[in-house]
């Protein structure tokens, strides 16, 4: 059992800990911006002190010594002792990247190991920096270390002589009574009823402090209580000021008065006659703090307000919502036929109340528990600072990365999966995107240069945005640059539109840097991204203006098993669209269609967009007079669908309208073509293959 | 790991101390941070107390023991926001918690901390990590019999 709770907390530990520690991140480069901001040393410290904290108890020794030399250096610096240097911070993260490292090992293997390599460098380093540059060099940090250890020290021998003097608890009262005496005169009979002993009867007990030294506390404590306070209510304060004081718990006590007032007089010279005790209602309202006193009853509403939940918990009611969808769809198709057919009968109007009310809740549920599965993408975002700053002082340019939209929300699956196309995305952006000081002066730009990251809502989608002001993409040096890696020919380059041809950076292998730098330029970063994207359903879209910048938008579904489709026809078959992927639906005149290269493509506001004729893709027996019509000027349906960076029109002879369904998988049946992701039920009770599209533009790119 | 790590294990209690405590004592832990929470209250448990609360920061901390339902708080001295010296002398200078024993759990035993401790009218403290036995010390010497 204890084990089992030991488990547990471990666990806890390693989740909050590695919680605790991303977001300082954000503190340490808030830090770089203003490195006497107390208040941001003070959290980092704290982060630090936490750690080391409930490492100790768990038994992390190397989690301990690091976090001490972090929080050592904090120390200093929060007590201004000494100032924040560059490489102090450097320094500072690297020891939380490690003890990220170092706790992320506890969670795989179950234990701590090894400490890391480098591990005792780097604790070196800290205590170096901490001592090196502190301004008392006669002070050094190991000394105020040892020192503070060797109190705990001290005190748990202290504790533990003292458990061996204290064998009963009878003798325990009476050892305490002969061996410190000064502890009777302190106004504390151990005979006393079950009243609580204060630290400082306990230290007197121990001899851990000498009863002058004692009073000597007091003494000063009164003396800061009587200087301290601003005079604003001088009259009653005086009075009042006794009353929290401990030399006025000692007398309440239910002691004899007379060694009290000892202390007292000893204590407080300066104003002799004060009573002892003092009467209640006017001690009241005024704390001995100089802050005020929070109102307890106004924060009595305050509870805790959050839970963990495993997250396999929603994704099976995330699944049984699912099921309720496809319930009410079809509820909701046969009460509205019914509706038609019975159209006076007071049943079917009933019925198709119900079912309204029905709808509206089962909306809201499914809204409900997609919230459950949301996180802010602020997780995601947390790192980009700090990466953006390590970056940048690598390649000596200066950027300044702007976050917007953070409190943004998303599917925690979704979350996941953007991190890394992120990372390329900012890379780049630093690597190739933002020239040099010198380059950006000579370019008339700032020397600072920007990059927005952004997240927003838009409809049923999530927007983010990675926009920078640097020298922008070349859709000539792009072009030139595929056809010397082969990807293309030079034929193909030419008949490529400018807007395109941003494209082609997805391309695998393609890099525009002759030399792979070591951020990026290895020619698989923007593959990442592509790929990422696509497993999301997602839609990239890149603008650049050549000398000003480049902006890379991500248009991301918000969710994944429930999702909007379109509901297309061709003959008397019907299949779903995934709407997240439909751009735009076209009505064309067949002769609008023009063939290159065996390719049926039409020309989209200048863009030439691939058709796909669904009929042949599936194969779909038509009525017959199809060929017959196929070079008439009969009009047709397209439907724009995109993916990642690609573009693809599908043409079709119906639409019939959206529908939100539930992608149930096909399982092993795969029904020889890969062009269905799989198969949901529509309202009207029939089952629909959902088409996929990424295998519907591998489709074009393969003919 | 393995010497450090038995500080959450079942250690023998002494009994003879065991009984001079009040185990159905009501008591409240304040700590910024839940891991900390959870193995000061496992300790707890393991010297044999019931009846443990717990409070995210010192305003909660507050709410809760305005309600004057516990019979002892033992709090973390360094939080955000109000730390445990204050949440101490706010507790201290409310005339119906005044008398509310109060252990502050620290990292470090400076000689300046523990004056700082005296001071705001703490009953005992404790450094971090400690162990069962050593918290039952520190909590029975607050209440002598």
């Amino acid at each position: 059992m204890i084990d089992d709770s030991m488990k547990e907390i471990v666990n806890d530990f390693i989740q909050e800990a590695l919680e605790l520690l991303e977001s300082l991140n954000e503190n340490f480069i808030e830090l770089e911006k203003q490195p006497d901001n107390k208040e941001i040393l003070n959290t980092i410290f704290r982060a630090a002190h936490t750690v080391k904290g409930s490492a100790g108890f768990l038994g992390f020794q190397n989690i301990v010594e690091l976090a001490h030399s972090a929080e050592n250096i904090l120390n200093k610096l929060r007590q201004g002792e000494i100032s924040l240097t560059s490489e102090m911070t450097d320094y500072l993260l690297k020891a939380m990247d490690a003890l990220k490292l170092m706790i992320i090992t506890v969670s795989e293997t179950g234990s701590e190991g090894e400490p890391p390599e480098g591990n005792a460098e780097l604790i070196k380093k800290l205590n170096a920096l901490s001592e090196g540059m502190g301004m008392e060099t006669a002070k050094p940090a190991s000394a105020s270390i040892s020192a503070a250890d060797a109190a705990a020290e001290e005190e748990k021998r202290a504790v533990s002589e003292k458990k061996e003097s204290v064998s009963t608890p009878a003798e325990a009262g009476q050892g305490a009574e002969e061996q410190s005496p000064p502890s009777t005169a302190a106004g504390n009979p151990p005979s006393g009823k079950k009243k609580a002993r204060t630290l400082g009867d306990i230290l007197l007990e121990d001899n851990l402090i000498s009863k002058e030294e004692l009073e000597e506390i007091y003494k000063e404590k009164e003396e800061e209580e009587h200087i301290s306070p601003h005079a604003e209510i001088p009259e009653i304060e005086a009075e009042e000021i006794v009353y929290p004081s401990v030399s006025g718990e000692a007398a309440e006590a239910s002691a004899p008065p007379a060694p009290a007032q000892d202390i007292k007089t000893a204590a407080a010279p300066t104003p002799p006659n004060k009573p002892i005790q003092q009467p209640a209602p006017t001690v009241q309202p005024v704390p001995v703090q100089q802050k005020p006193a929070p109102v307890p009853a106004q924060a009595a509403e305050i509870k805790e307000t959050t839970i963990r939940v495993d997250i396999e918990r929603l994704d099976n009611v995330m699944n049984l919502v699912g099921e309720l969808v496809l319930a009410r769809n079809r509820l909701f198709n046969i009460s509205s036929k019914l509706e038609i057919k019975y159209a006076d009968d007071d049943l079917s109007s009933a019925l198709a109340q119900v079912v309204a009310g029905l709808n509206l809740v089962t909306t809201d549920l499914q809204l409900a528990v997609m919230k459950t599965r949301m996180q802010p993408v602020k997780k995601v975002f947390s790192k980009f600072p700090r990466m953006v700053r390590d970056l940048s002082k690598e390649l000596n340019k200066d950027i300044e990365l702007l976050i917007s939209g953070e409190e943004t929300e998303l599917d925690k699956s979704v979350i996941e999966e953007i991190g890394d196309p992120l990372v390329h995305l900012i890379r780049n952006s630093v690597d190739h995107g933002i020239e040099d000081k010198d380059t950006r002066k000579a370019g008339g730009k700032p020397e600072r240069g920007t990059i927005k990251l952004s997240a927003e809502h838009e409809g049923n989608y999530i927007i983010i945005s990675v926009i920078d002001d640097g020298k922008g993409m070349d859709p000539a040096v792009i072009k030139r640059k595929v056809v010397e890696k082969g990807v293309i020919d030079e034929k193909t380059a030419a008949g490529i539109s400018d807007k395109d041809a941003l494209n082609l950076i997805f391309a695998p292998g393609f890099s525009t840097k002759d030399k792979a730098t070591e951020i990026s330029g290895r020619g698989v970063g923007m593959d990442v991204v592509k790929t990422n994207i696509q497993k999301l359903n997602g839609i990239i879209e890149i603008n650049s203006n050549p000398g000003q910048g480049s902006s890379i938008i991500l248009k991301l579904p918000l969710t994944v098993a429930i999702i909007q489709t379109l509901i297309v026809g061709i003959s008397d078959e019907v299949f779903a669209i995934p709407l997240n992927s439909v751009v735009e639906t076209l009505r064309i005149k067949e002769s609008t269609i023009q063939t290159i290269d065996k390719h049926e493509v039409i020309n989209l506001r200048k863009s030439v967009l691939s058709l796909l004729r669904l009929r042949d893709e599936f194969g779909v027996a038509g009525n017959g007079d199809e060929d017959a019509v196929h070079s008439t000027g009969r009009e047709i349906y397209v439907v724009v669908v995109a993916l990642a960076e690609k573009r693809v029109g599908i043409v079709v002879d119906n639409l019939y309208g959206q529908e939100e369904v539930v992608i149930k998988s096909l399982g092993d049946y795969r029904l020889g073509y890969k062009g269905i992701s799989g198969a949901t039920i529509t309202g009207d009770g029939k089952v629909v293959l959902i088409i996929d599209v990424a295998s519907m533009i591998d489709a074009v790119k393969v003919k | 790991m393995k010497k450090n790590g038995d500080r959450l294990k079942s250690v023998p209690l002494k009994k003879d101390i065991n009984m001079a405590l009040d185990l159905s004592m009501k008591i409240l832990v304040v700590d910024d941070f839940s891991t900390m929470r959870r193995i000061i209250k496992n300790i707890l448990k393991q010297i044999g107390f019931t009846k443990v609360d717990e409070a995210e920061n010192g305003e909660i901390a507050l709410s809760k023991i305005g309600d004057g339902k516990y019979d002892f708080v033992i709090s973390d001295w360094n939080m955000p926001e109000m730390n445990g010296i204050e949440l101490l002398k706010t507790v201290r200078a409310n005339e119906a918690t005044k008398d509310l024993p109060f252990l502050m759990v620290t990292a470090e035993a400076k000689k300046e901390n523990v004056i700082e401790a005296v001071k705001a009218g703490v009953n005992n403290y404790i450094v971090k990590p400690f162990t069962a036995e050593i918290l039952q010390e520190k909590i029975s010497k607050i209440f002598p019999d």
